[in-house]
């Protein structure tokens, strides 16, 4: 099939854009598997070309555009990843990769799921259930129960109708679509089954001048080293919408998805290191012994299919001051771990965040790992936003406090997103609590002092006075919780 | 010839599979953005970043230096084409002139002033980066109250006062109704300015054809036909040389029940360029530059005797309209004020609109239009009289309710509501959800402190637009059915559904009509080219006023098949059933099929009878319909966020007759859920210098999937008169239900605080700062 690439950024830019071309010297390594069907990705196209726009620009219609921004789920995709041992099939917003991070993967769009003629089981029983009505954005939903459908370890139940939370629809009011996963039952021992016994395709190495894929940390780090306008990628997500809306031009950009270190999930007796990498659906997985708040964290953290790409390395860097990641993982006290020309060295992540958008993080320098010393505290974790899932915060909060002998606070740790230009913790209101016995009176001195420290700011989000109120309030409904828990 | 024949079961009622489906489900359906013609240019708009400036120059040539740009247009260049058009006649409206591109001047964020055209989508959006705009800005008001003050910055320095139009309606004597009052509760109430977002944005695609000097216009739109004739208008080419295609559409919920600018640029831009051009509108610029909804700020005043009779209403309705009229920007308040007696019997109405020009973009119709705003104002109302006479909200409902056996209704708004039985619908939520049980639970929850609210709405509304009296391009459908002579059907429809499943509805009557399988029907719509005119998809009228047609286009046909019937089998006295024409003395019978060949080989006429199979009729209805129902809402409120859980939503509508109990759960699934976004989540927020803040998903609180309640839904069935089906529409219903029950619950929950009302959205904030309020 002829297929011209659109060979630009899809750009807002103030200036003329120069195609930049991938310009590969092995153009063997820019082939993904599409459908069952290898395709090869031109090295005339623009590395900040879409997924999406490829896949569309080569007549499939099945996935579309609805926002670019990762929010609607029109443009959802499968790909077949590996996770915790187990080949899987992960659907992801194809707005929000570059193409060449498909280099070498396992793409399915909605087009291969009635390939033969029948409708697919899932297909089925949206049918059956009227899960669609202006159709815009099916063919998303019907990927994310795809995926979900021949998830391994589901049992023959219906599918979790969660699995479909980051697509947008308009016109149903959800039920029918959710009544459709409901429905359903095993997966087919089909070709899409047998799929799964196979091992997902392996993240292979990329080098070019416009965008790379070292298989090392010291490949990385060289390359970060020699062009100053390399520019980390992780999952995209955040990348993604800066390149589709925002109209920045990244001229070499450089993909860590295929470096071992920044993968790893280790657990010793002392700490637990979370590769910078990992996305957050991996570390789900590999965190067995998660504390419950994890998982509550991660089902307010964005949607499944953003969570499917989205690293904690990349939350962290991009230093978001609404981010959710930070308040998270500072109340459990973390590092980060960071690598440079010069070494590794190890950050609290308290002295990471300088400024706004500012990290510790040096020009040519990758964040490694997360480190989480253990044992791991009681942690809660709270998010205030409009809708409370899938939404950024107005505010969000985690509180960490170890009891001693007579309900002595030993540590406490409180961390906030959303009150200042930085995720932070407020010492001052830990340090009133440290030692002090954990009761009402301590509760309302250690607010006192958030209210004097704190100083957000008013957005079209939360104004002030209500995140400012917010952050103690949420603190008073964590002692309410604990004491009735305790009773 | 058979002689026996089983008659088919008819599919009216039944539950039965969208037609459409296949086409959507494998995603190979064919959206606008799907279309690709040869030799395609590529077009991107370039918006205004001021909500008011001057233009003081426009240089446009390191745009045309890029390789690859085409071309590009700035106001100039159309100042002599006609305008966007505005199709209300409010007397004494102001119309600004609405230039296709601004001219000297910009109104609003996101306002046209220049078209740039390129090979490719990504060209034009680099080179529309790269027009330079002289901006000088100039001072702004977004807020339709403050544009109404004194010494507001004049959104059309020709109209320094802001007012577009004064609407006055009465009915009945409202100052003696005020004046026999014995409880008179008075209240501003919001319904705030929403965002339609349908999942699909905009998108044109226009070819000219040079040699036949046509022009076909491929557009995402609610009214195909509408459409050809006013961008033929703006263009002042032939009518029909212009031929007007919707592709598949993602959704409209009204914001594509209109004619926009870029339809007409488009169109002119192909025959100036004689290449096909498209333009897709990006997510943000749907959010700029396409209609808004809702936008209201209404005063009310509610006199009632103290045994809670209502005897009058007034209002004063302020409306948000923006910088221009598009299609029936000024019409939509009006149809608030139509509606405003809801249910109920009282005579006295007295409504004064005011339209006002601000610098926004401009409000039109969004699911519902006009009417959520009229019921969320009146059920709140009510909702504050039983509040204020210490009465219950369902018993205040029931004694002003009309009576089931006053109908046709005259109201003083000067409709004749069709037919109803209100109280049903209400007993039914309230049997269903336990009323008595969940006051009694609430009683329990608030002496351990909780804030638990039960809320009511019982609403009305004017569906089925309309008799042509009442529209002002006629409110008429048309429907032709073509029986092919291989007995297969083909319905050509005026209207132009967009995810409402009317290919099936149609299908299923037809099929019901003739006898003949449902996938024997095809339902054809949206080609202007192909279908007779029509009026197009919007305000619940599709099935109401399309089906209708297509009912009466099918007895037209029946009658001639049953002619040819009679002729093969040589008497007149023949039955026409289940597709079969029957001789009913002896059972002979000839089928479908048979009739169909002997209609177009001819061979021999019945007597005055055409050879060919094909009726087509334009169905005039005498009446709007009104369907109602009730929605009890109960939720929990957080003291500690002021976050708000549903936990129960129970509604019954009655939409007349329903055809396809899995489309019309769809439809009131889908319009629950944006009442409840507009209840609790959405809202176009612009700040005081005219920015659009929220103006990405991002910060637009969708609803999404995990936080819709369980619905529990069910029906009454009153047929609506007006038309052979007896359905009265059900597009807005849902809609229009939620918001007030959503509200009054929520106001319930904080009553013990002393909170008598909440504007819209709802947001933890807004509800955290009323508890903070009583507690301080
Ligand atoms: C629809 C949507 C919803 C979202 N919701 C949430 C939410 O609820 N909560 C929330 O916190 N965030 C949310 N986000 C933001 C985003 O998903 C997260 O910040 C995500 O964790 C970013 O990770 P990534 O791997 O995709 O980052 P990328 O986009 O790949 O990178 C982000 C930034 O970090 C840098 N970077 C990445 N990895 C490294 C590294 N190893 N070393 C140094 N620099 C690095 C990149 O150069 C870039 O500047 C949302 C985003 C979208 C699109
Ligand atoms: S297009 Fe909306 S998420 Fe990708
Ligand atoms: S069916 Fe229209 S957006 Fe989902």
């Amino acid at each position: 099939m002829l297929y011209t690439c659109p060979n630009r950024p899809k750009c807002h830019v103030s200036r003329p854009l120069n195609a930049m071309p991938i310009s590969i010297s092995d153009p063997a390594t820019l082939v993904f598997q599409l459908n069952g069907e290898a395709v090869s990705i031109p090295a005339s196209c623009s590395p900040q070309t879409t997924l999406l726009d490829f896949l569309r620009a080569r007549g499939l219609t099945g996935a579309k555009e609805g926002c670019a921004e990762g929010e609607c789920g029109a443009c959802t995709v499968v790909m077949v990843r590996d996770l915790d041992g187990r080949t899987v099939y992960r659907p992801v917003n194809s707005c929000l990769m570059f193409l060449p991070m498909a280099a070498g993967q396992e793409v399915y769009t909605v087009e291969a799921l009635a390939a033969s003629g029948s409708l697919h089981p899932v297909q089925q029983s949206m049918v059956d259930h009227g899960g669609s009505q202006c159709g815009y954005c099916t063919p998303g939903f019907v990927m994310s129960l795809f995926a979900e459908h021949y998830r391994p370890g589901r049992g023959d139940g219906a599918c979790d109708p969660h699995s479909m939370g980051g697509n947008l629809c308009r016109c149903t009011g959800y039920r029918p679509i959710r009544d459709a996963a409901l429905a359903l039952t095993a997966a087919p021992p089909d070709a899409f089954s047998r799929r799964l016994d196979a091992p997902a395709p392996p993240i292979t190495a990329i080098a070019s001048a416009h965008f790379s894929r070292p298989a090392t940390l010291d490949d990385c780090l060289a390359i970060l080293a020699r062009d100053p306008d390399a520019r980390i990628v992780s999952g995209g997500t955040d990348l993604g919408v800066e390149s589709n809306l925002l109209g920045r031009a990244f001229p070499h950009l450089v993909s860590v998805e295929a470096i071992p270190d920044l993968r790893i999930f280790h657990e010793t007796a002392r700490e637990i290191e979370i590769g910078a990498a990992l996305t957050l659906s991996e570390i789900e997985a590999a965190w067995k012994t998660a504390p419950a708040a994890f998982t509550e964290w991660l089902d307010l953290f964005a949607s499944p299919l953003i969570r499917n790409r989205a690293t904690l390395g990349g939350n962290l860097a991009t230093a978001s001051p609404i981010g959710d990641g930070a308040p998270f993982l500072l109340a459990l006290d973390a590092a980060v771990r960071i690598a440079g020309a010069s070494g590794t060295r190890t950050v609290p992540l308290h002295e990471f965040f300088l400024d706004y958008r500012k990290t510790a993080l040096a020009r040519a320098e990758i964040l490694v790992s997360i480190v989480i010393p253990k044992p791991v505290p009681p942690i809660v974790f709270y998010k205030v936003a409009k809708r409370r899932l899938d939404d950024i915060s107005t505010i969000a909060a985690a509180f960490s406090i170890t009891l001693g002998a007579a309900s002595r606070v030993t540590a406490a740790r409180l961390a906030y997103g959303g009150v200042a230009p930085v995720p932070l913790r407020c010492i001052q209101a830990e340090d009133i609590l440290t030692g002090s016995t954990w009761n009402r009176r301590a509760v309302q001195q250690a607010c006192a002092a958030i209210a004097a420290t704190l100083r957000p700011i008013s957005d079209h989000r939360g104004s002030a006075e209500y995140r400012l109120a917010l952050a103690q309030s949420l603190l008073e409904k964590f002692f309410y919780e604990c004491s009735e828990a305790a009773e | 010839m058979a002689t026996t024949i089983t008659k088919p079961e008819t599919l009216f009622g039944k539950r039965v599979r969208r037609q459409e489906d296949p086409r959507l489900i494998t995603g190979t359906a064919l959206y606008l953005d799907d279309l690709k013609m040869p030799g395609m240019h590529h077009a991107c708009v370039v918006r205004s970043p001021h909500a008011a400036a001057k233009i003081r120059g426009i240089d446009t040539s390191a745009a045309r230096a890029l390789p690859g740009v085409a071309a590009i247009f700035t106001g100039a260049d159309v100042t002599g084409l006609g305008a966007v058009p505005c199709a209300a006649s409010i007397p004494g409206l102001r119309v600004p002139h609405h230039h296709l591109l601004a001219q000297d001047r910009v109104y609003y964020v996101g306002h046209p002033v220049a078209v740039v055209v390129g090979t490719d989508r990504y060209i034009a959006r680099d080179a529309a980066e790269l027009v330079e705009v002289d901006y000088e800005p100039t001072a702004a008001v977004a807020d339709p109250e403050k544009a109404l003050a004194a010494g507001a910055p004049a959104v059309h320095p020709e109209w320094p006062d802001n007012v577009a139009f004064n609407f006055h309606q009465e009915g009945g004597d409202t100052e003696e109704a005020f004046r026999q009052a014995d409880v008179v509760v008075r209240q501003r109430i919001t319904s705030q300015r929403l965002i339609p977002t349908s999942i699909e944005t905009r998108g044109v695609i226009a070819e000219w054809r040079a040699g036949e000097r046509s022009l076909t216009l491929h557009s995402s739109t609610q009214i195909p036909h509408l459409l050809r004739t006013l961008v033929a208008g703006i263009l002042g080419m032939p009518e029909n040389l212009l031929r007007v295609i919707t592709p598949e559409v993602g959704g409209g919920f009204g914001s594509k029940l209109n004619v926009y600018a870029e339809e007409a640029l488009m169109a002119y831009i192909a025959m100036k360029i004689n290449k096909p051009v498209k333009w897709v509108e990006s997510r943000r610029e749907n959010f700029q530059a396409t209609i808004h909804g809702r936008g209201h700020v209404d005063y009310f005043e509610l006199a009632a005797l103290r045994d809670g009779t209502i005897l009058g209403l007034k209002l004063k309705l302020i409306q948000d309209l923006g910088a221009y009229h598009q299609l029936l920007t000024p019409v939509i308040p009006t149809l608030s004020v139509l509606m405003m007696p809801g249910l109920y019997r009282f005579k006295n109405v007295n409504a004064d609109v005011v339209g006002v020009f601000t610098n926004c973009v401009p409000t039109d119709a969004y699911r519902g239009a006009g009417r959520p705003e009229a019921t969320h104002g009146i059920e709140r109302m009510v909702d504050m009289l039983a509040q204020e006479l210490k009465m219950d909200p369902a018993e205040i409902r029931l004694k002003n309710f009309v009576h089931a056996d006053e109908f046709p209704y005259g109201t003083a708004t000067g409709l004749t509501y069709d037919s109803g039985d209100y109280a049903k619908p209400l007993h039914k939520a309230m049997a269903e959800a336990g009323y008595e049980q969940l006051r009694r639970e609430q009683a329990a929850a608030r002496a351990e402190g909780r804030l638990v609210g039960i809320g009511l709405s019982t609403y009305g509304e004017i569906c089925a637009l309309g008799p042509s009296i009442a529209l002002p391009a006629g409110g008429w459908e048309s429907a032709t059915v073509k029986v092919e002579p291989s007995g297969k059907v083909t319905v050509l429809t005026g209207a132009s559904p967009h995810g409402q499943g009317e290919e099936t509805t149609f299908a299923q009557i037809v099929a019901d009509e003739l006898g003949v399988p449902m996938d024997d029907v095809l339902v054809v719509h949206g080609d202007t080219a192909v279908v007779q005119y029509g009026i197009g998809t919007f305000g619940s009228r599709g099935t109401a006023v399309g089906g209708s047609a297509l009912y009466y286009a099918l007895q037209d046909l029946k009658a001639k098949m049953k002619k040819f019937g009679a002729m093969m089998l040589g008497t007149e006295q023949v039955n026409f059933s289940g597709g079969y024409c029957v001789d009913e003395a002896t059972g002979k019978s000839v089928t479908f099929a048979e009739m169909a060949v002997a209609a177009y080989h001819a061979k021999k006429l019945p007597a005055n009878t055409e050879p060919g199979l094909v009726a087509t009729h334009f169905w005039e209805p005498p009446n709007f319909t009104f369907p109602f129902g009730a929605h009890l809402v109960v939720t929990e409120v957080d003291r500690e966020t002021g976050a708000i859980e549903i936990k129960r939503y129970v509604c019954v509508d009655d939409i007349g007759r329903i055809i396809n109990p899995l489309i019309v759960d769809g439809q009131v699934h889908g319009g629950v859920a944006q009442g409840l976004g507009q209840a609790l989540w959405e809202q176009a927020v612009y700040d005081e210098s005219g920015q659009l803040v929220s103006g990405e998903l991002t910060d637009y609180a969708l609803p999404r999937a995990s936080r819709m309640p369980w619905i529990e839904s069910s029906h009454t069935e009153t047929p609506s008169p007006v038309n052979p089906l007896g359905v009265k529409g059900v597009g807005e219903a849902g809609t229009i239900g939620c918001s007030p029950a959503v509200v009054n619950s929520v106001v319930d929950a904080l009553s013990p605080l002393g909170v008598r009302h909440i504007d819209m959205p709802l947001t933890p904030e807004k509800i955290w700062k009323l508890i903070e309020g009583a507690r301080a």
